[in-house]
């Protein structure tokens, strides 16, 4: 069975607020199990909104396929079980605890037992099993994003869909986050992650999306991708693009000018 | 980060501390029972008659020899008020708790939401149209239409919000705009009322027990045996919600449907006791802040602690109504205001805290 025969397909997406279509007809290159594909673009780009949508979180018009299974025709619940989604917001003023929000993701899957033992599991995974019993909203912003990243692969679904996962993270965070992520792809997940840092989706994904106002820019490997033209023409910046090993460098042709700091 | 074997270590301790956790939080909502019956105890023997709390056991037990007096006061007085105050503590506490989920407000409850105002319009309208007949009884035809306007109230606010695809900020909103209508025409009702039925309208919303007897006892009994099984059997749902809207659409739940039904439920309860013992405000608030600075948010803890810890608080302001001023007992609903109120005041402070 090749990777793309099971791959994630999405086709004519559209996605309406009211009579207002904020994404009409995109469809995106398949996004292969195994595979970690990060969508970018600029902010406004609508890369939440069509990560949402595909998600089944908001109500969309279009294809969506895993393999041979139509997700929209599955129920509900059943289709949770398949996805796994970390929204960008995070819960406010809560006093449920990391191991019972990971617990209420395995019981949303339909099981029952087991579920205090497994739920431990997955925090001790993401090495935050000592704040199994701290209020979320006695966590800081970083270790909340955690514990939403627990509770959407708590399941290993099939499909990953992440948010920003990584946008109030410290660095050694960052890179824990990601080997999560990798890991999950490398057990068969598809996993679509929305990305602001360009050297990020550079270092650990195989797949780059680039959206410019909700339609399909272009697609490929990162190094492919991220290039000086596209950069100019998605974000309006010009820029070299270096490249170390495996890292990827932005380095900015005109630094914009600041009165406090004169030109060098 | 600590490496894998001490995870493992981690893992086990916070297995064995959450299972100490949740025997702590059963052990607690066993003690709020218990308090909860002691009180009740003490509310039958509170009163002029001279019938100690234990007194009042053995005789509830068939045990105790009081005097045919003093039987009558227990029996038809004083036994059915004081398990109105249980079941009305429970029933808007159970109501609050639900409300503060599903509108992801803690501050919601049924009476900052305009149902007692709906409600108490419905029962003045009633009282000065003069309504009734020797077909129904006036009390009950009051009764009724307060349900009537405390369900149509909450009705009303689920039809606005669905109509302009708000969210639950604007569903509050609606309710505190709708209470202030209410509020407004019951000031038109009573300015146009006769003096009689303006007093009748005034005790009327001041909320108390004492209208309670024996044939009202149990339909509120019953709205609240048969709603709270549906409230429990939704305790994961609720908790899910609790992670945010997204996230709980994510799982695959139909929050609308969610938000929906438990609106219903928490406006069968809010209605039935509004209209039989009339206005009671900051229960439904203040008593499932309590339980869940208790036991947390777990629904399938905080939905009973909440239950159990209004029915305890509705008790134990049952019987400062028969202590505050000697020989006179006083409209429950002054009592419960003066004392949440400081709770409500707390409450918004402690929030503020905690956001900044």
């Amino acid at each position: 069975m090749s990777l793309n025969e099971d791959a994630l397909l999405i086709s004519g997406l559209t996605v309406a607020y009211g009579r207002r279509r904020i994404v009409q007809g995109l469809t995106l290159p398949p996004i292969p199990r195994g595979q970690v594909t990060a969508l970018i673009g600029p902010n406004g780009a609508g890369k939440s909104t069509v990560l949402k949508a595909i998600a089944r979180v908001i109500p969309s018009d279009g294809d969506l396929c895993l393999g041979s299974v139509d997700l929209r025709r599955l129920p509900p619940r059943q289709r949770a079980s398949m996805i796994g989604y970390m929204p960008q917001a995070l819960p406010q003023g809560t006093e449920l605890t990391p191991l019972e929000s990971v617990i209420i993701a395995l019981r949303a899957g339909g099981e029952t037992v087991g579920l205090d033992r497994r739920a431990a599991a997955v925090l001790a995974r993401l090495g935050i099993a000592e704040l199994a019993l701290v209020p979320l909203d006695r966590l800081s912003g970083g270790e909340r994003q955690l514990v939403s990243l627990a509770q959407a692969i708590a399941r290993d679904p099939a499909v990953l869909f992440l948010d920003e996962p990584t946008s109030a993270l410290d660095l050694a965070h960052v890179h824990q986050v990601m080997g999560l992520v990798k890991a999950a792809a490398r057990k068969g997940a598809a996993v679509v992650i929305v990305l602001h840092d360009l050297s990020l989706a550079a270092q650990w994904t195989d797949q780059t999306i680039v959206l410019k106002s909700a339609r399909l820019h272009s697609a490929g490997a990162p190094r492919e991708v991220i290039t000086p033209s596209m950069l100019a023409d998605v974000y309006g910046f010009a820029a070299r693009v270096e490249h170390l090993g495996e890292s990827l460098f932005i380095i900015p042709e005109t630094v914009p000018a600041d009165p406090r700091h004169p030109s060098f | 980060m600590t490496g894998f074997a001490a995870d493992i270590a981690g893992e086990a301790e916070a297995l064995r501390a959450y299972a100490r956790l949740k025997r702590r939080r059963l052990l607690l909502i066993s003690l709020l029972a218990v308090c909860a019956l002691i009180v009740f105890l003490f509310d039958l023997g509170t009163g002029p008659a001279g019938i100690a709390p234990i007194e009042a056991l053995y005789a509830l037990a068939g045990f105790a020899d009081l005097s045919a007096a003093q039987e009558v006061i227990l029996w038809q007085l004083r036994l059915p008020v004081a398990l109105m105050a249980l079941l009305v503590g429970a029933s808007l506490s159970l109501a609050g708790a639900e409300m503060q989920t599903v509108l992801a407000n803690p501050l919601a409850e049924p009476f900052t939401l305009g149902v007692s105002n709906a409600a108490a319009l419905g029962a003045a309208l009633a009282i000065v149209l003069g309504l009734g007949g020797s077909w129904l009884p006036p009390q009950w035809l009051i009764a009724g239409n307060a349900f009537l306007f405390a369900a149509g109230s909450l009705m009303l606010i689920q039809l606005l919000a669905r109509l302009s695809d708000a969210g639950t900020e604007t569903l509050v909103l609606f309710g505190i705009a709708l209470g202030f209508t209410a509020s407004a025409l019951l000031w038109l009702v009573q300015y146009m009322a006769s003096a009689d039925a303006l007093q009748q309208i005034v005790f009327w919303s001041m909320g108390s027990l004492a209208r309670t007897d024996w044939t009202v006892l149990p339909i509120a009994a019953a709205v609240l045996c048969v709603v709270a099984p549906f409230s429990l059997s939704a305790a994961w749902k609720l908790t899910a919600l609790r992670l945010g809207e997204e996230r709980a659409v994510s799982f695959g739940l139909d929050t609308r449907r969610l938000r929906l039904m438990a609106l219903v439920r928490a406006s069968l309860l809010a209605a039935t006791s509004v209209a039989f013992v009339g206005v009671i405000g900051f229960v439904g608030l203040v008593a499932p802040h309590i339980a869940r600075m208790l036991v947390g948010e777990d629904h399938r803890f905080f939905l009973p602690a909440s239950l159990i810890t209004g029915a305890l608080t509705v008790s134990a302001a049952s019987i400062a109504t028969k202590l505050v001023v000697p020989g006179l007992m006083l409209p429950i609903g002054i009592v419960t205001a003066l004392v949440g109120l400081p709770g409500f005041v707390w409450l918004v402070l402690r929030r503020h805290r905690r956001t900044r």
